[in-house]
């Protein structure tokens, strides 16, 4: 754990806010990061982020100092994010409904030219993170984007390493299947005589 | 080796030892759908590592630090709310059971009167009683506690009564200060 932390932890315990606005200024960026790779959205992310610190200051007295600080926050981070998305789940089912929407090419905009490659990236992004279930998309942004490795993650989703490694196994099959989906529909998409030959076939005229 | 481990070796390629990768290799030479399937994988972590990570909107701490204030204050409103119901639920407890016994003391008052003394003059008696019996082991009790506990106990039976007291007096400049802040 880097010292700055332990420091700023330490006065924070004893009552100091300020102090624990240091640690927000100093985690932001990964919280927001984690948030927003896990829910999709950079509202969802900002209230998230927020959510998560204000757990952190409350429960900061049961923070384990032999823990780096940085493992706890993102914990409590992917905790409170996998709790959002099976609250979403439960509400929000009709967004599920349309499971294969996002293979659709976008709507035609006023300015289609202004969707970026970066946006572009972000949007295949999300996608993929989408198909998997919130505990392996978690799992999955902790890997890929800040380098936990098999133990970290598992301490910070309180899963077994064999956990762990089974479901980023599954985790990567399927963001791989759904990548593989995503060539084939471009693919159609761009050759529209194969397309029309293969709606005709999947959906015949009841 | 079946086909499944190799696909298996292919999602965790980062972790393989050499000989792994090497069967691994060979393997792909004479495997299309393993070659299309690492191809794929290839692509969807070229995706991942190569984008960069967001961030949120300037002032991200301040607006922290205005939400940590406002959780606080309706946490403290929440705990405030609990406490004084349960003081109003208490309080209307006590004296509707009180009150329920009313009318039939005011129907037959001068019996209650004649009975209250009749109990009141039995307890003295009772106390009396227990004093005489008590007096010597007290007595003895004293001459056993040193002088300085008795201070010790005052001091902290003040304490506590103080600490009630401006609990109380918390609770009543708090709510006074948010039935302003909502008049505002």
């Amino acid at each position: 754990m880097p010292k700055d932390d332990q420091y700023w932890v330490a006065r924070a315990l004893e009552d100091d806010p300020d102090a624990f606005a240091e640690l927000v200024d100093a985690y932001q960026n990964q919280v927001f990061s984690v948030c927003y790779r896990m829910l999709g959205s950079p509202t969802a992310a900002e209230d998230a982020a927020q959510e998560t610190f204000i757990r952190a200051y409350q429960a900061l007295a049961s923070y384990d100092q032999e823990r780096s600080f940085g493992t706890w926050i993102l914990s409590i981070a992917s905790n409170y994010c996998i709790d959002q998305i099976r609250k979403r789940k439960k509400t929000l089912l009709s967004l599920d409904n349309d499971k294969y929407a996002w293979l659709a090419p976008p709507a035609k905009g006023p300015n289609p030219e202004k969707f970026t490659l970066k946006e572009e990236k972000m949007k295949q992004i999300q996608r993929l993170l989408k198909t998997l279930n919130e505990t392996d998309r978690a799992a999955i942004v902790l890997q890929f984007w800040h380098d936990y490795s098999y133990k970290e993650i598992a301490d910070t989703l309180s899963l077994t390493e064999s956990a762990v490694k089974s479901r980023l196994y599954r985790a990567r099959r399927t963001m791989a299947e759904k990548w593989q989906e995503i060539q084939e529909n471009s693919q159609i998409q761009a050759s529209p005589h194969v397309s029309s030959q293969r709606i005709a076939h999947e959906s015949p005229i009841v | 080796m079946n086909h499944q481990s190799f696909e298996r070796w292919i999602y965790q390629e980062a972790n393989l030892d050499k000989d792994q990768t090497n069967k691994l290799e060979e393997h792909l030479k004479t495997c299309q759908a393993c070659r299309e399937l690492r191809q794929n994988m290839k692509e969807v972590s070229h995706l991942f590592t190569s984008s960069s990570l967001p961030s949120p909107q300037p002032g991200f701490t301040e607006r922290w630090k205005d939400r940590l204030k406002e959780r606080e204050k309706k946490q403290r409103v929440k705990f405030t709310g609990i406490t004084l119901g349960i003081i109003i639920a208490s309080t209307f407890l006590l004296i509707s059971s009180v009150g329920g016994q009313l009318p039939s003391i005011m129907d037959s008052l001068p019996q209650v009167l004649f009975h209250s003394v009749t109990q009141f003059v039995n307890w003295l008696f009772f106390i009396n009683q227990v004093t005489r019996i008590l007096e010597p082991i007290i007595q003895v009790g004293i001459k056993l506690i040193p002088p300085a506990w008795y201070f010790v106990f005052a001091i902290g039976f003040s304490g506590v009564l103080i600490a009630w007291l401006f609990s109380i007096s918390e609770s009543l400049v708090f709510i006074r200060r948010y039935s302003d802040e909502k008049t505002q």
